[in-house]
Protein backbone atom coordinates (compact mmCIF):
# COMPACT_ATOMS: atom_id res chain seq x y z
CA UNK A 1 0.00 0.00 0.00
CA UNK A 2 1.38 3.42 -0.86
CA UNK A 3 1.91 6.04 1.77
CA UNK A 4 -0.95 8.03 0.29
CA UNK A 5 -3.39 5.20 0.73
CA UNK A 6 -6.15 5.48 3.25
CA UNK A 7 -5.53 9.17 3.48
CA UNK A 8 -8.12 11.88 3.58
CA UNK A 9 -7.82 15.59 3.93
CA UNK A 10 -10.30 17.29 6.17
CA UNK A 11 -10.69 21.00 5.77
CA UNK A 12 -12.87 22.75 8.32
CA UNK A 13 -13.89 26.26 7.39
CA UNK A 14 -11.51 28.50 9.31
CA UNK A 15 -13.10 31.14 11.52
CA UNK A 16 -16.57 30.40 10.21
CA UNK A 17 -17.97 31.56 13.53
CA UNK A 18 -16.78 35.06 12.78
CA UNK A 19 -19.73 35.44 10.43
CA UNK A 20 -22.25 35.44 13.24
CA UNK A 21 -22.49 37.55 16.35
CA UNK A 22 -20.27 35.65 18.74
CA UNK A 23 -20.86 38.07 21.56
CA UNK A 24 -18.56 39.64 24.08
CA UNK A 25 -18.41 36.65 26.41
CA UNK A 26 -14.98 35.05 26.63
CA UNK A 27 -15.91 31.86 28.41
CA UNK A 28 -15.94 28.92 26.05
CA UNK A 29 -18.99 27.21 27.53
CA UNK A 30 -20.71 25.00 24.97
CA UNK A 31 -24.46 25.41 24.41
CA UNK A 32 -26.06 21.98 24.38
CA UNK A 33 -29.77 22.87 24.38
CA UNK A 34 -30.32 21.16 21.05
CA UNK A 35 -27.36 18.81 21.13
CA UNK A 36 -27.74 15.04 21.32
CA UNK A 37 -26.86 13.32 24.56
CA UNK A 38 -23.98 11.35 23.02
CA UNK A 39 -22.43 14.57 21.73
CA UNK A 40 -22.79 16.23 25.12
CA UNK A 41 -21.14 13.29 26.85
CA UNK A 42 -18.35 13.22 24.27
CA UNK A 43 -17.69 16.92 24.88
CA UNK A 44 -17.59 16.33 28.62
CA UNK A 45 -15.11 13.52 28.09
CA UNK A 46 -12.83 15.77 26.04
CA UNK A 47 -13.00 18.47 28.72
CA UNK A 48 -12.08 15.86 31.33
CA UNK A 49 -8.87 15.12 29.39
CA UNK A 50 -7.65 18.49 30.63
CA UNK A 51 -7.58 17.08 34.16
CA UNK A 52 -5.28 14.19 33.29
CA UNK A 53 -2.13 14.30 35.39
CA UNK A 54 1.27 14.40 33.82
CA UNK A 55 2.44 10.88 32.99
CA UNK A 56 -1.18 9.72 32.91
CA UNK A 57 -0.19 6.74 30.75
CA UNK A 58 3.03 5.86 32.56
CA UNK A 59 5.05 6.99 29.54
CA UNK A 60 5.59 10.58 30.55
CA UNK A 61 2.74 11.89 28.41
CA UNK A 62 1.05 15.22 28.96
CA UNK A 63 -2.69 15.84 28.90
CA UNK A 64 -4.18 17.27 25.68
CA UNK A 65 -3.77 21.03 25.84
CA UNK A 66 -6.51 23.63 25.75
CA UNK A 67 -6.15 24.27 22.01
CA UNK A 68 -6.47 20.58 21.21
CA UNK A 69 -9.48 20.21 23.48
CA UNK A 70 -11.17 23.20 21.89
CA UNK A 71 -10.49 21.85 18.41
CA UNK A 72 -11.79 18.43 19.47
CA UNK A 73 -15.00 19.99 20.76
CA UNK A 74 -15.37 21.93 17.53
CA UNK A 75 -14.94 18.70 15.59
CA UNK A 76 -17.53 16.95 17.74
CA UNK A 77 -20.00 19.76 17.14
CA UNK A 78 -19.52 19.48 13.36
CA UNK A 79 -19.71 15.77 12.73
CA UNK A 80 -23.02 14.24 11.63
CA UNK A 81 -25.11 12.46 14.20
CA UNK A 82 -23.89 8.92 13.63
CA UNK A 83 -23.58 7.99 17.26
CA UNK A 84 -20.98 8.16 19.96
CA UNK A 85 -17.35 7.75 18.97
CA UNK A 86 -14.73 6.08 21.07
CA UNK A 87 -12.50 8.90 22.30
CA UNK A 88 -9.08 8.54 23.83
CA UNK A 89 -6.22 10.91 24.53
CA UNK A 90 -3.03 10.17 22.62
CA UNK A 91 0.39 9.87 24.13
CA UNK A 92 1.47 12.78 21.92
CA UNK A 93 -1.02 15.12 23.60
CA UNK A 94 -3.78 14.85 21.01
CA UNK A 95 -7.21 13.24 20.82
CA UNK A 96 -8.26 10.20 18.82
CA UNK A 97 -11.82 9.46 17.68
CA UNK A 98 -13.20 6.22 16.28
CA UNK A 99 -16.63 5.67 14.82
CA UNK A 100 -17.79 2.20 13.81
CA UNK A 101 -20.77 1.26 11.68
CA UNK A 102 -20.99 -2.37 10.63
CA UNK A 103 -17.70 -3.37 9.04
CA UNK A 104 -16.58 0.21 8.52
CA UNK A 105 -14.53 2.36 10.83
CA UNK A 106 -13.60 5.99 10.61
CA UNK A 107 -10.67 7.16 12.71
CA UNK A 108 -9.81 10.81 13.17
CA UNK A 109 -6.76 11.88 15.11
CA UNK A 110 -6.28 15.43 16.25
CA UNK A 111 -2.62 16.15 16.77
CA UNK A 112 -1.24 18.56 19.37
CA UNK A 113 -0.77 21.18 16.64
CA UNK A 114 -4.46 20.81 15.75
CA UNK A 115 -3.79 18.99 12.50
CA UNK A 116 -6.26 16.29 11.58
CA UNK A 117 -5.41 12.82 10.36
CA UNK A 118 -8.07 10.52 8.97
CA UNK A 119 -8.13 6.81 8.35
CA UNK A 120 -10.91 4.76 6.79
CA UNK A 121 -11.04 1.06 7.57
CA UNK A 122 -13.28 -1.58 6.02
CA UNK A 123 -13.29 -5.23 7.08
CA UNK A 124 -10.25 -4.47 9.23
CA UNK A 125 -8.18 -3.12 6.33
CA UNK A 126 -7.20 0.50 5.66
CA UNK A 127 -8.71 1.82 2.43
CA UNK A 128 -7.16 3.58 -0.48
CA UNK A 129 -9.58 6.37 -1.14
CA UNK A 130 -9.98 9.77 -2.70
CA UNK A 131 -7.79 11.96 -0.47
CA UNK A 132 -9.97 15.05 -0.95
CA UNK A 133 -13.02 14.00 0.95
CA UNK A 134 -14.54 16.39 3.45
CA UNK A 135 -16.14 15.53 6.78
CA UNK A 136 -19.61 15.06 5.29
CA UNK A 137 -18.27 12.70 2.64
CA UNK A 138 -16.28 10.73 5.18
CA UNK A 139 -19.30 10.20 7.41
CA UNK A 140 -21.43 9.56 4.35
CA UNK A 141 -19.06 6.73 3.49
CA UNK A 142 -19.23 5.43 7.05
CA UNK A 143 -23.01 5.07 7.10
CA UNK A 144 -23.53 4.06 3.48
CA UNK A 145 -22.75 0.41 3.97
CA UNK B 1 -5.31 2.64 23.77
CA UNK B 2 -3.55 5.75 22.66
CA UNK B 3 -4.87 5.99 19.13
CA UNK B 4 -1.54 5.50 17.47
CA UNK B 5 -1.85 1.91 16.29
CA UNK B 6 -2.49 0.92 12.71
CA UNK B 7 -3.24 4.42 11.62
CA UNK B 8 0.37 5.51 11.45
CA UNK B 9 1.66 4.89 7.95
CA UNK B 10 -1.35 5.64 5.83
CA UNK B 11 -2.10 9.12 6.96
CA UNK B 12 -1.59 12.58 5.66
CA UNK B 13 -2.51 15.64 7.60
CA UNK B 14 -3.65 19.19 7.20
CA UNK B 15 -3.75 22.15 9.51
CA UNK B 16 -7.21 22.84 10.82
CA UNK B 17 -6.83 26.59 10.36
CA UNK B 18 -7.36 27.43 14.02
CA UNK B 19 -3.90 28.68 14.93
CA UNK B 20 -3.64 31.47 17.47
CA UNK B 21 -0.47 33.41 17.93
CA UNK B 22 0.74 36.49 19.66
CA UNK B 23 4.32 36.18 18.55
CA UNK B 24 4.30 39.33 16.52
CA UNK B 25 3.77 41.50 19.53
CA UNK B 26 6.51 43.61 20.96
CA UNK B 27 8.21 43.41 24.30
CA UNK B 28 9.21 46.27 26.64
CA UNK B 29 5.91 47.19 28.24
CA UNK B 30 5.37 50.79 29.23
CA UNK B 31 3.59 51.38 32.51
CA UNK B 32 1.20 54.30 32.48
CA UNK B 33 -0.17 55.57 35.76
CA UNK B 34 -3.94 55.93 35.58
CA UNK B 35 -5.25 59.47 35.85
CA UNK B 36 -7.92 60.51 38.32
CA UNK B 37 -11.34 59.81 36.90
CA UNK B 38 -13.17 62.59 35.11
CA UNK B 39 -16.29 60.43 35.02
CA UNK B 40 -18.84 60.76 37.78
CA UNK B 41 -19.52 57.41 39.40
CA UNK B 42 -23.22 56.62 39.55
CA UNK B 43 -22.48 53.05 40.47
CA UNK B 44 -21.77 53.62 44.09
CA UNK B 45 -25.38 54.39 44.92
CA UNK B 46 -26.85 50.96 44.45
CA UNK B 47 -29.78 51.37 46.82
CA UNK B 48 -32.93 49.88 45.46
CA UNK B 49 -31.28 47.14 43.44
CA UNK B 50 -31.57 43.53 44.56
CA UNK B 51 -28.35 42.21 46.03
CA UNK B 52 -27.22 38.62 46.51
CA UNK B 53 -24.53 37.30 48.82
CA UNK B 54 -23.70 34.34 46.53
CA UNK B 55 -24.94 35.30 43.06
CA UNK B 56 -24.48 32.64 40.38
CA UNK B 57 -22.49 35.09 38.24
CA UNK B 58 -19.82 33.40 36.17
CA UNK B 59 -18.87 36.25 33.86
CA UNK B 60 -19.54 39.96 33.41
CA UNK B 61 -18.61 42.09 30.42
CA UNK B 62 -18.95 45.80 29.72
CA UNK B 63 -18.61 46.77 26.08
CA UNK B 64 -18.27 50.04 24.17
CA UNK B 65 -18.84 50.01 20.41
CA UNK B 66 -17.93 52.81 18.03
CA UNK B 67 -17.25 53.39 14.33
CA UNK B 68 -13.96 51.80 13.24
CA UNK B 69 -11.03 53.94 14.33
CA UNK B 70 -9.47 55.33 11.18
CA UNK B 71 -5.84 54.33 10.92
CA UNK B 72 -6.00 51.67 13.66
CA UNK B 73 -4.24 48.72 12.09
CA UNK B 74 -2.68 45.45 13.23
CA UNK B 75 0.55 46.99 14.61
CA UNK B 76 -1.53 49.11 17.01
CA UNK B 77 -2.62 45.98 18.87
CA UNK B 78 1.00 45.38 19.77
CA UNK B 79 1.70 49.02 20.52
CA UNK B 80 -1.32 49.12 22.84
CA UNK B 81 -0.09 45.98 24.58
CA UNK B 82 3.07 47.87 25.44
CA UNK B 83 0.90 50.28 27.41
CA UNK B 84 -1.00 47.64 29.35
CA UNK B 85 1.28 44.64 29.43
CA UNK B 86 2.25 45.23 33.03
CA UNK B 87 -1.36 44.54 34.00
CA UNK B 88 -2.24 42.15 31.17
CA UNK B 89 0.82 40.03 30.40
CA UNK B 90 -0.98 37.46 28.22
CA UNK B 91 -2.72 37.89 24.90
CA UNK B 92 -4.62 35.97 22.24
CA UNK B 93 -5.81 36.83 18.77
CA UNK B 94 -9.46 36.16 18.01
CA UNK B 95 -11.89 36.77 15.15
CA UNK B 96 -13.64 40.12 15.53
CA UNK B 97 -17.06 40.52 17.11
CA UNK B 98 -19.76 41.62 14.71
CA UNK B 99 -20.81 45.25 14.88
CA UNK B 100 -24.35 45.25 16.26
CA UNK B 101 -26.78 48.12 16.77
CA UNK B 102 -30.18 48.20 18.45
CA UNK B 103 -32.73 49.79 16.15
CA UNK B 104 -36.20 51.11 16.84
CA UNK B 105 -39.09 52.26 14.71
CA UNK B 106 -41.54 50.70 12.32
CA UNK B 107 -40.28 47.80 10.29
CA UNK B 108 -37.02 47.25 12.13
CA UNK B 109 -36.03 43.81 13.31
CA UNK B 110 -34.44 44.50 16.69
CA UNK B 111 -30.68 44.51 16.35
CA UNK B 112 -28.88 45.15 13.10
CA UNK B 113 -25.69 43.17 12.62
CA UNK B 114 -23.08 44.42 10.27
CA UNK B 115 -19.74 43.06 9.29
CA UNK B 116 -17.05 45.53 8.51
CA UNK B 117 -16.85 45.27 4.75
CA UNK B 118 -15.09 46.68 1.72
CA UNK B 119 -11.72 46.85 3.36
CA UNK B 120 -8.48 45.13 2.60
CA UNK B 121 -7.26 45.48 6.19
CA UNK B 122 -7.19 42.33 8.30
CA UNK B 123 -9.84 42.55 11.00
CA UNK B 124 -8.84 41.01 14.30
CA UNK B 125 -9.71 41.24 17.96
CA UNK B 126 -7.12 40.92 20.68
CA UNK B 127 -7.64 39.64 24.20
CA UNK B 128 -5.28 40.94 26.88
CA UNK B 129 -5.36 38.84 30.08
CA UNK B 130 -4.10 39.36 33.58
CA UNK B 131 -2.05 36.59 35.17
CA UNK B 132 -5.05 34.90 36.73
CA UNK B 133 -7.09 34.92 33.51
CA UNK B 134 -9.97 36.45 35.47
CA UNK B 135 -9.72 39.90 33.96
CA UNK B 136 -9.48 40.71 30.27
CA UNK B 137 -9.50 43.66 27.96
CA UNK B 138 -10.75 43.02 24.44
CA UNK B 139 -9.84 45.44 21.68
CA UNK B 140 -10.82 45.57 18.03
CA UNK B 141 -11.10 48.47 15.61
CA UNK B 142 -14.67 49.23 16.62
CA UNK B 143 -14.95 47.82 20.17
CA UNK B 144 -13.47 48.09 23.60
CA UNK B 145 -14.58 45.51 26.17
CA UNK B 146 -13.59 44.52 29.67
CA UNK B 147 -14.49 41.13 31.08
CA UNK B 148 -14.36 39.49 34.45
CA UNK B 149 -14.87 35.74 34.54
CA UNK B 150 -14.41 32.80 36.82
CA UNK B 151 -11.54 30.53 35.86
CA UNK B 152 -11.35 28.07 38.74
CA UNK B 153 -14.90 28.55 39.96
CA UNK B 154 -13.75 29.57 43.43
CA UNK B 155 -13.44 33.29 42.70
CA UNK B 156 -15.74 35.85 44.27
CA UNK B 157 -17.61 38.18 41.95
CA UNK B 158 -15.95 41.58 42.44
CA UNK B 159 -19.23 43.50 41.95
CA UNK B 160 -20.27 46.05 39.38
CA UNK B 161 -18.68 49.17 40.91
CA UNK B 162 -15.27 47.48 40.72
CA UNK B 163 -15.78 46.52 37.08
CA UNK B 164 -17.14 49.95 36.20
CA UNK B 165 -14.09 51.58 37.75
CA UNK B 166 -11.83 49.23 35.83
CA UNK B 167 -13.56 50.02 32.54
CA UNK B 168 -13.26 53.70 33.30
CA UNK B 169 -9.52 53.39 33.96
CA UNK B 170 -8.84 51.19 30.94
CA UNK B 171 -10.98 53.28 28.60
CA UNK B 172 -9.13 56.41 29.71
CA UNK B 173 -5.82 54.64 29.14
CA UNK B 174 -6.93 53.40 25.71
CA UNK B 175 -7.99 56.88 24.65
CA UNK B 176 -4.62 58.24 25.85
CA UNK B 177 -2.90 55.59 23.79
CA UNK B 178 -4.89 56.59 20.71
CA UNK B 179 -4.07 60.24 21.25
CA UNK B 180 -0.41 59.35 21.62
CA UNK B 181 -0.60 57.57 18.26
CA UNK B 182 -2.32 60.52 16.62
CA UNK B 183 -5.58 58.60 16.23
CA UNK B 184 -9.05 59.94 16.79
CA UNK B 185 -10.94 59.40 20.04
CA UNK B 186 -13.74 56.87 19.39
CA UNK B 187 -17.32 58.13 19.54
CA UNK B 188 -19.25 55.43 21.38
CA UNK B 189 -22.55 54.61 19.70
CA UNK B 190 -23.60 51.40 21.51
CA UNK B 191 -23.03 50.12 25.03
CA UNK B 192 -23.50 46.59 26.26
CA UNK B 193 -23.73 44.99 29.68
CA UNK B 194 -23.50 41.22 29.85
CA UNK B 195 -24.06 38.98 32.88
CA UNK B 196 -23.63 35.23 32.53
CA UNK B 197 -25.15 33.24 35.39
CA UNK B 198 -24.64 29.52 35.75
CA UNK B 199 -27.49 27.88 37.64
CA UNK B 200 -26.28 24.50 38.78
CA UNK B 201 -28.52 21.49 39.09
CA UNK B 202 -28.98 20.27 42.63
CA UNK B 203 -28.88 23.74 44.16
CA UNK B 204 -32.54 24.60 44.71
CA UNK B 205 -33.74 22.44 41.83
CA UNK B 206 -32.94 19.02 40.50
CA UNK B 207 -33.81 19.02 36.81
CA UNK B 208 -35.95 20.49 34.07
CA UNK B 209 -39.10 19.14 35.67
CA UNK B 210 -38.42 21.70 38.42
CA UNK B 211 -37.96 24.68 36.14
CA UNK B 212 -40.72 26.53 37.92
CA UNK B 213 -38.46 26.42 40.98
CA UNK B 214 -35.96 28.54 39.03
CA UNK B 215 -37.84 30.67 36.54
CA UNK B 216 -40.68 32.64 38.08
CA UNK B 217 -42.65 33.01 34.88
CA UNK B 218 -42.49 29.39 33.87
CA UNK B 219 -44.38 26.37 35.06
CA UNK B 220 -43.84 23.34 32.84
CA UNK B 221 -46.60 20.72 32.75
CA UNK B 222 -46.27 18.40 35.72
CA UNK B 223 -45.80 14.80 34.80
CA UNK B 224 -48.30 13.44 37.29
CA UNK B 225 -51.36 15.05 35.71
CA UNK B 226 -50.30 15.86 32.18
CA UNK B 227 -49.42 13.91 29.07
CA UNK B 228 -45.89 15.23 28.76
CA UNK B 229 -43.16 13.90 31.01
CA UNK B 230 -40.62 16.17 32.66
CA UNK B 231 -38.56 17.87 29.95
CA UNK B 232 -34.95 16.87 29.40
CA UNK B 233 -33.78 20.34 28.50
CA UNK B 234 -35.11 23.80 27.81
CA UNK B 235 -33.91 26.89 25.97
CA UNK B 236 -35.60 30.27 26.03
CA UNK B 237 -35.06 33.75 24.62
CA UNK B 238 -37.01 36.77 25.83
CA UNK B 239 -36.46 40.36 24.68
CA UNK B 240 -37.59 43.51 26.50
CA UNK B 241 -37.45 47.15 25.39
CA UNK B 242 -35.66 49.38 27.88
CA UNK B 243 -38.07 52.28 27.34
CA UNK B 244 -37.56 55.56 25.50
CA UNK B 245 -35.74 53.58 22.81
CA UNK B 246 -32.74 53.36 25.13
CA UNK B 247 -32.04 49.79 24.09
CA UNK B 248 -33.11 46.24 24.79
CA UNK B 249 -32.64 43.58 27.41
CA UNK B 250 -32.06 40.06 26.10
CA UNK B 251 -32.67 37.22 28.52
CA UNK B 252 -31.67 33.73 27.45
CA UNK B 253 -31.71 30.37 29.17
CA UNK B 254 -29.59 27.64 27.65
CA UNK B 255 -28.15 24.38 28.92
CA UNK B 256 -24.39 24.53 28.49
CA UNK B 257 -21.44 22.31 29.21
CA UNK B 258 -19.17 24.49 31.29
CA UNK B 259 -15.74 24.61 29.71
CA UNK B 260 -13.76 24.71 32.91
CA UNK B 261 -15.12 21.51 34.46
CA UNK B 262 -17.38 19.80 31.92
CA UNK B 263 -20.42 20.19 34.15
CA UNK B 264 -23.77 20.75 32.49
CA UNK B 265 -25.55 23.78 33.94
CA UNK B 266 -28.46 26.01 33.01
CA UNK B 267 -26.92 29.25 31.80
CA UNK B 268 -28.96 32.41 32.19
CA UNK B 269 -27.51 35.25 30.17
CA UNK B 270 -28.75 38.81 30.45
CA UNK B 271 -27.54 41.31 27.88
CA UNK B 272 -28.55 44.97 27.90
CA UNK B 273 -27.55 46.83 24.75
CA UNK B 274 -28.34 50.30 23.46
CA UNK B 275 -27.21 53.78 22.56
CA UNK B 276 -26.05 56.39 25.04
CA UNK B 277 -27.62 59.84 24.71
CA UNK B 278 -24.29 61.14 23.48
CA UNK B 279 -20.73 59.91 23.10
CA UNK B 280 -19.57 61.81 26.18
CA UNK B 281 -18.04 59.64 28.87
CA UNK B 282 -20.65 60.74 31.38
CA UNK B 283 -23.50 59.64 29.11
CA UNK B 284 -21.74 56.41 28.15
CA UNK B 285 -21.25 55.41 31.76
CA UNK B 286 -24.75 56.56 32.65
CA UNK B 287 -26.03 54.15 29.99
CA UNK B 288 -23.93 51.32 31.42
CA UNK B 289 -25.46 52.01 34.84
CA UNK B 290 -28.91 51.89 33.25
CA UNK B 291 -28.09 48.64 31.47
CA UNK B 292 -26.75 47.12 34.66
CA UNK B 293 -29.93 48.14 36.51
CA UNK B 294 -32.05 46.37 33.90
CA UNK B 295 -29.86 43.29 34.07
CA UNK B 296 -30.03 43.06 37.87
CA UNK B 297 -33.73 43.80 38.13
CA UNK B 298 -34.42 41.50 35.20
CA UNK B 299 -32.49 38.73 36.91
CA UNK B 300 -34.46 39.21 40.13
CA UNK B 301 -37.81 39.36 38.30
CA UNK B 302 -37.10 36.27 36.24
CA UNK B 303 -35.94 34.03 39.04
CA UNK B 304 -37.92 32.70 41.97
CA UNK B 305 -37.90 33.52 45.66
CA UNK B 306 -36.76 29.95 46.25
CA UNK B 307 -33.60 30.55 44.24
CA UNK B 308 -33.15 34.01 45.75
CA UNK B 309 -32.82 32.27 49.11
CA UNK B 310 -30.25 29.86 47.68
CA UNK B 311 -28.26 32.84 46.37
CA UNK B 312 -28.53 34.76 49.65
CA UNK B 313 -30.75 37.67 48.64
CA UNK B 314 -30.23 40.52 51.08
Amino acid sequence: MSSAAATNIVQPAAHSRALVYGGISVNADIPVGSVELWRTEAIQKVIAFGKLPHNWDGRGSAAPGLGVRQAAIELLMRVPSVGAPRIVPTSAGGCHFEWSVGERELEISLEPNCRLEVLQVEHGMPLEEDPNLDLSALFGWLISE
Amino acid sequence: MCGTGRAGAGRRSLASGQTLTSDFFFNSPIRVAPKPSPIASHAMSDSGLPDFAQPPVDEVALSLQFPPIAGFTVPHFGLYWQWVRGDYPRSEIKPPITNITEEFGPGVAFARQMRIALTDLPEVRCWYFDDSGNRLVQVQRDRFVINWRKVTGAETYPRYPDLRDRLEREWTRFCEFLRNEGLERPKVNQCEVLYVNNIEYGKGWSGYGDLDQVIAALATPKAQNKFLPAPERMSMNVIYPLGESAGRLYVTFNPVVRARDGKEVLQMTLTARGAPKSASDDEVFAWLDLGRKWVVRGFADFTTDTMHKVWGKQ
